[in-house]
């Protein structure tokens, strides 16, 4: 700094004067500066040189420390700014010190900011205008800058077109900003779009963050937006908080723009550009990506699975506007069942849309746009797509865009026929359209090509075949501000058999009354229709109309339609307008004069209508007949409404209606339908009903319905007369009948009619037959809870008088019947849902015979039953209807007599439960006591002559209550003894029945026998639906009497007639599908084993199984049963000490047609003790052979019961035993001279010693091989093919028979044996001695006897005196017997006794 | 001879003792669906049988009842309380089970079940 020399004094004054006005003026232009008005005067001038700015203020001071505004209003174009208070406060030092203009604090209040987007845009396409270098770029400042605080608020307004479209309020509060310092400030947006409708949800919110930080140049740099957004409500449409992220960074060349927004996980929006200041070019790129989950406010949860993407590029050049934009998206939808069930059949579609926009200075154009939606699984197609370039503002005179659908599946409409049991085969939709439109107010649709259904074929169990129909038609669609219209000028309808319907039809709507108009006409030929292709019924329809509903008012002008068999012929059916109809439809009043009421509207004529085509449209039913003659008029009612009313009666000839091929019923029908239609009433009426069946049975009467819609409220009236001389199956019975029924019905509300009269009278000549009667008023309908309710002030009466048994006749299934049912009188009584049943005196039929054929079922027998039934009936219409009820049906005191004499006691309450589907009993209860010898031809029956049969059986046969059978039958005749009664039996059955309705339980059985009970446990199992019992146990027995149960076997005679006569009845195949319980229904019982439908097996422990005299102790084994074979195996047991064990097999084969079972078995008892056989029988005897043997033998059978195969098996045997004794007992041998023989006294003759030699070699003989064949005939005789038994000394080979003696045991049969002896060493030289040999021996050293011999006796004790008598013969040489030569020994010794007493000589 | 077996037959016949069974159990009135304990003595000589039944409440019903049994088929009546009760069921060494119906002089016929066996009185199970 440098230093001045002072100034001479007088020169010094110009400068203090220079000065001082410099300061004076300084201070004066200062002060006038700091004058508010010089200031304002001063802002106006320089805003004055920017074109259309405009500043306007109340007040204005700029001072060294800020600035202060009141009333401040700017504007500049497209933008209006006014303010309450304006301060702003700097710190002047800072600018003087740093040079830096330090804001510290903004606050402006009430700022109204007025925004007019069109006119904020530049004027692009002038080439003189300022090129745009960015958003940030307008915030440059010329010297360093900081803003400490700032607190700005207000309110902005969106104007278009002269309106706010927008209005709203901001806030922004914060700074902190400075060169190398980001600032921040918080903001609130909160902006009302006049767009949506009034309410507080239609605003939008945003609350969040701007970030702003300068660069070098004390510009702003970056500025960046984050915040949350809440987009407004449109009515049900409300998008998810969304959140908006947005960064403006300057460039080299200019800035970038990123923007995303996101609203939940439902749609993302991201804008990504980039601004090229040096080109003046923006470019970029917005994407978009959005589910199903945008609409979840508009369409709830259930959506279809949707996403769609979207892509829009641009290219805009700032100087002069050209745009070029392109756009593509993509759309995936699917799961459209979530929407709608029944839109399951509807594929997934996938959509495409690409357009591209160019803008050339005021030339816009849509150069191409396109459209399409494509099924993913099918072929259908439906697309838009421009037909040449558009300027949306200037649409073209000439159609542009064009409308396709092609292969649109017609069976996707399927699920919404499920309800109507009809289905539509594949079929599709063709049609395509051009669109022409000025883009503002009108469209028109119009066809390319007539759009084409088909084929149309529907198809459903419950429909004929129908034709399959193709249809055509070229709908002209004109949409404008003022009317919607349609017109089908050629809709066809077509088979190729001939159907073919054309029709012409418009419809329109003018949009300012929303009348709507529709005229048409059709006609056409449908011949297949009606009764299908193979018989058709030519039928031709023709019809016009014209009709305008407008304010509720139906204006019909025209309306006519007939139905006839060709175009000239009478109309089967007509209906045709006579005078032009005006109805008021909120009041349905006609608008009609006075004069006009009288008059017909629309006459209804039928004539010579065929009804048999019905038929071919219900399955299984049959209608035929023809409506000859019938007219009748809707016309205006006398004081208001509408009557239907009949002008000559409509008459059916020959109508029958048969269901199932039954015989149809030919009627003659006559009714005269009538109705009244008044406002709030309705009232129905079917006159001078007249049916007259070909027997002349004739019912008339009538019916009447009278209604008040509002209150839901009527009365109805049946009366109905019936003379019926031949009515089926009664003509010869109770001769010619009357009929009546009378009642008379009430609304009490609107779910429940009271019944103030009921009666249903049938009458003979002779009185009244059967009658119900209501002596008191009952109600019915349904309850609040939509549940059918019927309840009886007093029970209604039920009067049956007597009648034969004959008239049952045509439903007894063959039987012939006769006797009488006495009068019966039954009482039903209910309340809401709980009915009973009870008859006032016990029903009885008496003097009832039944037969079948010559066989006499029932003869003479006398029947009384006290039947009751309680109920419980819960039927629900709503939501679905159901049906449930549950029960108990009584018959007690139930008594069966024969001839005066009780046959059946029994009492039966069975209770029961069902719906709609199914009924299945629950509850058992049953008590009875029969007595066979009452039951007439009890032996046909399969019963025992005399017995009685007390039984009962209780349980649940759903429930947990266990299920018992208790039974004792008593009383039993022995078939072998008639005059004797077999032990009692008891049968105990407990168990519980399946939900399957299978049985299972045990069974207890005891044969009350002496001295030891039989008794069997075991367990079944039994289907009770598809019959059969099935065993799969143990079968257990402490002791079991096979004769005992044998006995009861026989006591029971066989139903299934003998073999050879049983008739052949063809048998079902085993494999076809029927259930086994159908086969036994269908197959004659001879068809069957005797064991029925017993299937399964027993595991066999049984303790000891007698068949006295023979017992066999822990018996095992198996048993196994199918429908074919019954297979006892693995048979094991102890008997006479030996190793019993076999197997029994009984087989009925498929396609036995007769009752014969066959028999297969073998048995065999390994080293048993053959002494013990004989000791069963004569236990105080010696065995005549004593050996541990092996028998075995096969068995052979054909019979139809197991008695029958017992009876008559045959068995063929073998006896085979090593090293054991044959004895063969002396005869005689109480005789001292047999013992004395046997004894070899030395007194007797040389012979006679050597016979006793020869008796203890007989006595005892050892002996190597024991073998027995033969055979047991199906007679029971048995013949005995080879009996051997070798010794060391003796072989005996012989033949025999035992032949049948009743009621014998086997070894206590008599015995015929034949014998050839042969014989070596000791007893050779013995019996050759008595010249009993042959001298030669044979090959095996053997000497024959020269004399065979035959043995008699029992099978267990053999006679051996015929070869005793052999020895007596060889010993005396005499023809004497054994007893003689005995008699001669014993003479011998006692003359040697004597010889011996006396003294010797 | 014959005349002395005659008179030995009739003499058991005659002078055997009635056989006395005492059972309790359940009746259930299934028309009302209502059970209620009951106990009953019969008293049994040849086919004859007379009883004395008494039942508990919610049910009514007690006093003699008369009747026959054969085979174990056993049938029981008697008036009491203003109804005819009449019981049949089949009595056995086990229990005595059946069914039954009450008359009332005015009114519908009530329709039950029971079952007796040798035994405490016992508490009526929940009606089915």
């Amino acid at each position: 700094m440098s230093r001045q020399n002072p100034a001479p004094r007088p020169r010094r004054r110009w400068p203090w004067i220079f000065a001082g006005g410099f300061l004076l003026g300084g201070a004066v232009a200062l002060g006038l500066l700091l004058t508010p008005a010089v200031q304002g005067w001063l802002l106006r001038r320089v805003l004055a040189t920017q074109a259309g700015w405009r500043l306007d203020f109340e007040r204005i001071g700029v001072g060294p420390t800020g600035l202060d505004a009141r009333g401040l209003a700017f504007a500049m174009p497209g933008i209006e700014a006014s303010t309450a208070p304006l301060s702003v406060r700097v710190a002047p030092s800072r600018l003087f010190s740093r040079r830096e203009l330090r804001v510290e604090q903004i606050e402006a209040r009430k700022i109204r900011l007025v925004v007019t987007p069109a006119q904020l845009a530049p004027a692009t396409s002038s080439p003189s205008a300022a090129p745009f270098d960015g958003l940030l770029r307008l915030l440059q400042a010329p010297l360093p800058w900081a803003l400490d605080t700032a607190h700005l608020d207000g309110e902005i307004v969106v104007r278009d077109a002269g309106q706010s479209r927008l209005t709203g309020s901001f806030s922004l509060r914060g700074g902190g900003i400075s060169a190398g310092t980001p600032g921040e400030f918080k903001y609130e947006i909160s902006a009302d779009s006049l767009l949506l409708p009034p309410g507080p949800d239609r605003q939008l919110t945003s609350t969040g963050t701007v970030r702003l930080s300068q660069d070098r140049d004390h510009g702003i740099a970056r500025l960046t937006v984050d915040g949350d957004l809440h987009l407004p409500r449109y009515g049900q449409f409300v998008l998810p908080a969304g959140r908006l992220q947005s960064d403006v960074s300057t460039t080299a060349t200019g800035e970038t723009y990123t923007s995303r927004l996101t609203l939940g996980t439902a749609a993302t929006l991201d804008l990504t550009a980039t601004l090229d200041a040096t080109k003046s070019m923006l470019t970029g790129r917005v994407t978009l990506h959005a589910d199903q989950s945008v609409a979840v406010s508009l369409l709830g949860e259930r959506l279809p699975r949707a996403s769609a993407d979207g892509t829009l590029t641009f290219s805009l050049n700032l100087r002069n506007g050209d745009l070029d934009a392109a756009l593509s998206g993509d759309f995936d939808g699917r799961d459209w069942e979530k929407i709608l069930p029944q839109l399951a059949a509807v594929d997934a579609l996938k959509g495409r849309l690409t357009a591209a926009l160019t803008r050339r200075g005021d030339a816009l154009k849509i150069n191409e746009l396109t459209a399409t939606l494509r099924g993913e699984n099918t072929d259908a197609i439906a697309r838009v797509a421009l037909m040449q370039p558009i300027d949306p503002r200037h649409a073209p005179t000439t159609p542009f865009a064009q409308l396709t659908l092609e292969h649109w599946p017609i069976e996707w409409a399927n699920p919404f026929l499920t309800d109507t049991g009809v289905q539509l085969a594949p079929a599709e939709f063709n049609g395509a359209w051009s669109l022409a439109s000025d883009l503002s107010a009108s469209a028109t649709l119009t066809p390319q090509r007539p759009a084409t259904f088909g084929p149309i074929q529907l198809r459903g169990e419950k429909i004929p075949a129908l034709p399959v129909l193709n249809v055509s038609f070229s709908p002209r669609a004109e949409i404008s501000a003022t009317r919607f219209a349609v017109d089908v000028p050629d809709l066809t309808v077509a088979s190729a058999n001939g159907d073919r319907v054309e029709a012409r039809l418009a419809v329109s709507q003018e949009t300012a009354t929303g009348a709507l108009q529709t005229r048409g006409e059709i006609s056409g030929s449908l011949p297949t229709v009606l009764n299908g292709a193979e018989v058709p019924l030519p039928l031709t329809l023709d019809g016009r109309w014209e009709a305008r509903i407008e304010n509720n008012r139906l204006q019909l002008a025209e309306f006519n339609f007939a139905a006839r068999a060709a175009t000239d012929a009478t109309p089967w059916l007509s209906l045709q307008l006579e005078r032009p109809f005006d109805l008021d439809l909120a009041t349905f009043t006609p608008r009609v004069t006075l004069a006009d009421r009288e008059l017909y509207w629309l006459r209804l004529r039928l004539a010579q209508f065929p009804l048999a085509w019905i038929s071919h449209w219900l399955p299984d039913r049959a209608i035929s007949g023809t409506l000859t003659v019938g007219e009748s008029a809707i016309r205006p009612a006398p004081k208001d409404g509408f009557a239907f009313h009949p002008i000559t009666p409509w008459r059916f000839e020959q109508l029958s209606f048969a269901v199932r091929g039954a015989a149809p019923l030919p009627l003659n029908v006559q009714i005269s339908p009538a109705a009244i239609w008044q406002g709030d009433r309705l009232a129905i009426a079917i006159e001078d009903l007249d049916v007259l069946d070909p027997d002349a049975n004739r019912l008339t009467g009538g019916l009447v319905v009278d209604t008040t819609l509002s209150t839901k409220s009527g009365t109805a009236e049946i009366s109905l007369d019936g003379s019926l001389p031949k009515l089926p199956h009664s003509e010869d019975t109770f001769g010619a009948l009357n009929a009546s029924l009378r009642a008379k019905f009430h609304t009490i509300s609107t779910r429940i009619v009271g019944a103030d009269e009921f009666s249903l009278r049938v009458n003979n000549a002779a009185g009244p037959l059967a009658t119900i009667e209501a002596p008191e008023p009952f109600i019915f309908g349904l309850s609040n809870t939509d549940m059918v309710v019927f309840s009886t002030l007093a029970p209604i009466q039920l009067k049956l008088a007597g009648f034969p048994l004959t008239w049952l006749q045509p439903w007894s299934d063959g039987l012939t019947l006769s006797g009488t049912f006495a009068p019966a009188e039954l009482q039903l009584s209910s309340a809401i849902n709980r009915y009973s049943l009870r008859s006032v005196t016990p029903v009885q039929l008496d003097g009832i015979s039944v037969r079948r054929g010559d066989l006499q079922l029932l003869p003479a027998a006398s029947l009384r039953i006290q039947p009751g039934l309680d109920l419980t009936f819960i039927c629900v219409t709503k939501p679905t209807f159901q049906v449930a009820y549950m029960g108990t049906a009584h018959a007690t005191d139930v008594q069966l007599d024969f001839g005066g004499r009780r046959a059946l006691d029994l009492d039966l309450a069975l209770g029961f439960k069902g719906n709609d589907q199914i009924t299945l009993p629950d509850l058992i209860n049953l008590s009875a006591r029969t007595d066979f010898s009452i039951f007439p031809h009890v032996s046909s029956l399969g019963l025992p002559p005399r017995g009685t049969l007390v039984a009962r059986i209780n349980g649940e046969l759903l429930g947990t209550e266990p299920v018992e059978l208790w039974t004792q039958l008593t009383g039993v005749p022995d078939t072998e003894n008639p005059k004797q009664n077999l032990p009692p039996i008891e049968l105990t059955l407990l168990g519980k029945i399946s939900r399957e309705q299978v049985f299972t339980g045990g069974v207890d059985l005891v044969v009350a026998g002496a001295p030891q009970p039989t008794d069997l446990k075991f367990d079944v199992s039994m289907n009770l639906i598809e019959g059969g019992l099935k065993i799969t146990s143990g079968l257990r027995s402490q002791f079991l009497d096979g004769a005992a149960l044998l006995a009861y076997a026989r006591a029971f005679p066989p139903s299934a007639p003998a073999p050879a006569v049983t008739p052949a009845t063809p048998v079902p195949r085993s494999d076809s599908p029927v259930s086994t319980r159908t086969r036994v229904r269908a197959a004659n019982y001879a068809t069957l084993p005797f064991w029925s439908e017993l299937t399964g097996s027993f595991d066999l422990d049984l303790r000891a199984v007698q068949f006295a005299p023979y017992r066999i102790d822990r018996v095992r084994g198996r048993l196994d049963v199918d429908d074919t074979t019954l297979d006892l195996h693995d048979l094991s047991g102890e008997m006479f000490a030996g190793r019993w064990g076999g197997g029994l097999k009984i087989v009925h084969p498929r396609g036995n047609t007769t009752a014969e079972h066959n028999l297969s078995g073998e048995f065999h008892i390994e080293q048993f003790e053959s002494a013990r056989v004989v000791q069963t029988v004569f236990p105080n005897q010696l065995a005549s052979v004593d050996a541990r043997i092996d028998v075995r033998a096969n068995l052979t059978s054909t019979g139809n019961s197991f008695v029958s195969l017992i009876d008559h098996s045959a068995a063929d045997f073998s006896v085979d035993g090593r090293n054991g004794l044959v004895r063969l007992s002396v005869p005689k041998a109480d005789l001292v001279s047999t013992a004395a023989v046997f004894g070899g006294t030395v007194l007797l003759s040389p012979e006679l010693r050597a016979l006793g030699r020869l008796l203890k070699k007989f006595a005892e003989m050892p002996v190597d091989q024991i073998r027995i064949t033969g055979r047991r005939a199906a007679t029971g005789e048995v013949s005995l093919n080879e009996f051997r038994f070798e010794s060391p000394q003796a072989r005996l080979l012989g033949r025999g028979r035992i032949p049948l003696e009743a009621e014998q045991p086997l070894m206590n049969r008599p015995l015929e044996l034949s014998l050839e002896l042969a014989a070596k060493d000791e007893l050779a030289v013995i019996l050759g001695g008595m010249s009993l040999l042959e001298k030669k021996p044979r090959a095996d050293g053997f000497r024959a006897m020269r004399q065979p011999f035959t043995l008699g006796g029992r099978a267990g004790s053999p006679d051996t005196a015929p070869l005793y008598d052999l020895f007596a013969k060889a010993v005396s040489g005499s023809s004497g017997t054994w007893g003689f030569l005995m008699r001669k020994a014993q003479t011998e010794l006692e003359k040697k006794k004597t010889a011996a007493a006396k003294p010797a000589p | 001879m014959k005349f002395l077996f005659g008179f030995l037959a009739f003499a058991v016949v005659a002078f055997a003792e009635p056989r006395l069974l005492v059972l309790s159990g359940t009746v259930i009135n299934t028309s009302g669906d209502i059970s209620a304990p009951a106990r009953i003595e019969l008293s049994i000589e040849g086919e004859t049988v007379t009883a004395q039944l008494v039942t508990s409440p919610p049910l009514s019903g007690t006093g003699p009842l008369s009747g026959r049994q054969l085979d174990g088929w056993c049938e029981l009546s008697g008036k009491l309380n203003g109804f005819t009760l009449k019981f049949r069921g089949v009595l056995n060494s086990r229990d005595f089970r059946g069914t039954y119906t009450a008359t009332p002089e005015q009114g519908p016929v009530q329709y039950g079940r029971f079952i007796f066996t040798p035994g405490e009185l016992t508490a009526a199970p929940t009606p089915k």
